[in-house]
């Protein structure tokens, strides 16, 4: 399922070309937000995405100074207000100071189910409504839509949990949410796009990442971070066959539609590891710029 | 896929002033194409999980002797975290030994070992303090005693953690339902099954944890071939808004002539029932101007949202959906309703007309995050 033949690339390159004449064509003032995963980030264009990467996507913006960064505590649930609500307020801040009438949200991981949260609970917060209007779609690096085993592993290993880390808030409230069993319950009752679900009222596009490689010898391994390709190599042990070393395969699909899984587009089919899928490794970069 | 916002002016005021949140009616509709068949799952979500891992709780002096663990599968894999967050036992530094069988040295038992700053690397959340390592396949499965010959403190606590994920035996919890209210009973039912078959719970116990730590004792009862917790929820349901509530078990079954643990947790909601909504709701005005009146009965002031389907009906008389709007408002106490503001570009767009019809009516209380109906 994973090796695509050399005709789906003959696919996406048309289809590429194609979105690339539709934006040209349109007269809409286009715009693209970085949206990162979990975490508290005060700089996540250095932190979190790197300048490379993002300077590489914006090039297919028709005005590459319209693009934003966000800051977000992602460490609280996704309708907390610190988290969709900071959300909410800096991506009204970038339409009406930039005066963008479309948007593209490119999310990594927990990003995707912060903005899933303002997608499917438009009431919650007056400014969710024009977010929703102004986005064209939501391209989803990773994102963790099904939570993950590793989330649950975390809270059950942890000595912490019955003394004071608990209280201290050590296990942050996004881990919590993260867990399968937790999203699950989300997933069927707050949020919309998964099987059985009402679809979501923009497009939701996901970029599956399948395995980790992390061999010492091999320079693929390195982009992205070679030490923390080790330490997915060991979280997979949680997973299925099919993960990132974060998430597993149902869970960067579960929400939406799969765009492309890592290897079938990736250059020498390398795969996306959590870590790689937020950075420019493998054209992941380029294939995003063309599609904004 | 075509998406209309209707706001009050009292909205579109917060819009400016970058409220954080709604205060007033807000209203939202957004369009089902044609082509969506709308295939949407009306059973109940049921919460259940699996356990395919156990922990144990030791102190310094306990590892630097020995630890017994028991794996039911080969490749098991084992955390060890230290409570204060420090004092990290390195696997390279531990030794494993096979009961009445081999022993192996440093490390030298594992096929993946990851020490403190690996562990941190990797940047998932677990704790700092915590190692791992994977016991080596050919060790295979059984009884193994774990030893470490590193100099830590003797009465520092240390949690184990060992996840067979190849393992035939896991503990299976369901909970009847996925959202209790106060005055529910809540009832989970746990099992422990080997490859299908029910095994031998020869002791369970359990507790409540609610969303910020506080727990509740729970008893279990003998039920058919497994157990079954019964109680009802009479504690405050004022708690995190949102957050999830836990029944944390712990069991100990007889499985193949070895004692096997599990820790298991399923998660569901609790909330108070704040409001209900009315059976009858009148769909009013014509095309450029459908509303639905939602009547609501409010027992505690809250700001509610309703979200429905609108169906029309098409030349040949069948009823199709045509858009899924969600429309939220503050009500006080007492009988109330919601007036739904339907868009009516979609409504002209999707070619469909009288008679209408409301259907996947759900009410939801945002102050709580519950979904009430």
């Amino acid at each position: 399922m994973l090796k695509k033949s050399f005709l789906n690339k003959l696919l996406l390159g048309a289809s590429l070309i194609g979105g690339s004449l539709m934006a040209a064509s349109a007269s809409a003032n286009v715009g693209v937000a970085f949206v990162h995963g979990t975490g508290q980030q005060s700089d996540a264009y250095n932190d979190y995405w790197t300048g490379s990467m993002i300077q590489s996507v914006i090039q297919g913006l028709p005005n590459s100074s319209n693009y934003t960064v966000i800051n977000c505590d992602f460490t609280q649930y996704m309708w907390d207000s610190r988290a969709s609500g900071c959300l909410a307020g800096q991506l009204t801040n970038f339409i009406n100071n930039k005066g963008i009438t479309q948007m593209t949200l490119i999310t990594h991981s927990n990003g995707g189910n912060v903005v899933r949260w303002i997608l499917s609970n438009p009431t919650w917060d007056s400014r969710f409504p024009n977010i929703i209007n102004k986005t064209k779609e939501v391209i989803a690096l990773a994102p963790s839509s099904g939570g993950t085993p590793l989330a649950e592993a975390v809270l059950s290993g942890n000595a912490f949990e019955q003394s004071l880390g608990w209280l201290l808030g050590y296990q942050n409230d996004a881990v919590r949410m993260q867990q399968e069993s937790w999203m699950a319950s989300y997933n069927a009752n707050w949020l919309y796009g998964t099987a059985g679900r009402p679809s979501l009222p923009k497009p939701f596009v996901n970029v599956v990442g399948t395995d980790v490689e992390s061999a010492i010898w091999d320079g693929d391994s390195y982009c992205g971070g070679y030490s923390q390709n080790v330490g997915l190599e060991f979280t997979q042990n949680w997973l299925d066959s099919c993960s990132d070393g974060f998430l597993n395969c149902s869970s960067q699909s579960a929400a939406g539609s799969v765009w492309f899984y890592d290897k079938w587009y990736t250059k020498g089919g390398e795969p996306l590891s959590h870590a790689q899928s937020r950075r420019n490794c493998f054209y992941l970069d380029t294939y995003l710029r063309n599609r904004i | 896929m075509k998406n209309i916002v209707l706001i009050t002016s009292t909205t579109l005021a917060l819009v400016l002033s970058s409220a954080v949140n709604a205060k007033d009616t807000t209203s939202y509709s957004f369009a089902i194409e044609s082509s969506n068949k709308f295939v949407v799952s009306h059973s109940e979500y049921v919460p259940s999980t699996q356990s395919r891992e156990y922990s144990i709780d030791v102190n310094g002096q306990s590892l630097q002797r020995g630890v017994s663990l028991t794996t039911t599968a080969p490749g098991a894999l084992v955390r060890i975290s230290a409570a204060d967050g420090r004092s990290a036992v390195e696997p390279q530094m531990m030794n494993i030994s096979q009961k009445g069988g081999k022993s192996f040295a440093k490390g030298s038992g594992f096929d993946m070992l990851v020490d403190s700053n690996s562990m941190q690397a990797q940047g998932i959340g677990f704790q700092r303090g915590t190692t791992g390592f994977k016991i080596a396949d050919e060790l295979g499965k059984g009884e193994f005693t774990l030893q470490t010959n590193q100099k830590i403190n003797p009465n520092g606590n240390y949690r184990i953690n060992v996840f067979e994920k190849n393992s035939d035996t896991a503990l299976y919890l369901k909970s009847q339902r996925g959202g209790y209210f106060k005055g529910d009973t809540l009832s989970v039912d746990a099992h422990v099954f080997d490859q299908g078959q029910a095994q031998t719970i020869r002791n369970i116990k359990g507790q409540l944890v609610s969303p910020t730590g506080q727990s509740y004792p729970v008893i279990f009862k003998k039920s058919g071939d497994g157990y079954q917790v019964k109680m009802p929820m009479k504690m405050s349901a004022d708690n995190v808004p949102g957050a999830l509530w836990e029944l944390h078990t712990e069991v100990k079954a007889h499985v193949n002539g070895k004692l096997v643990q599990r820790n298991g947790r399923v998660p569901f909601s609790y909330d108070e029932m704040t409001a209900s909504v009315g059976s009858k709701v009148q769909i009013v005005g014509g095309d450029k101007n459908l509303k639905a009146m939602v009547p609501v009965s409010v027992k505690q002031d809250s700001r509610f949202e309703v979200r429905g389907v609108l169906y029309g009906t098409d030349k040949a008389g069948n009823m199709k959906p045509i858009m899924t709007t969600h429309t939220a408002q503050n009500l006080g106490r007492g009988a109330g309703q919601i007036m739904m503001e339907f868009d009516a570009k979609i409504l002209a767009n999707s070619g469909l007309s009288a008679p209408y019809e409301l259907r996947n009516v759900e009410l939801r209380d945002q102050s709580q995050m519950a979904i009430l109906k």
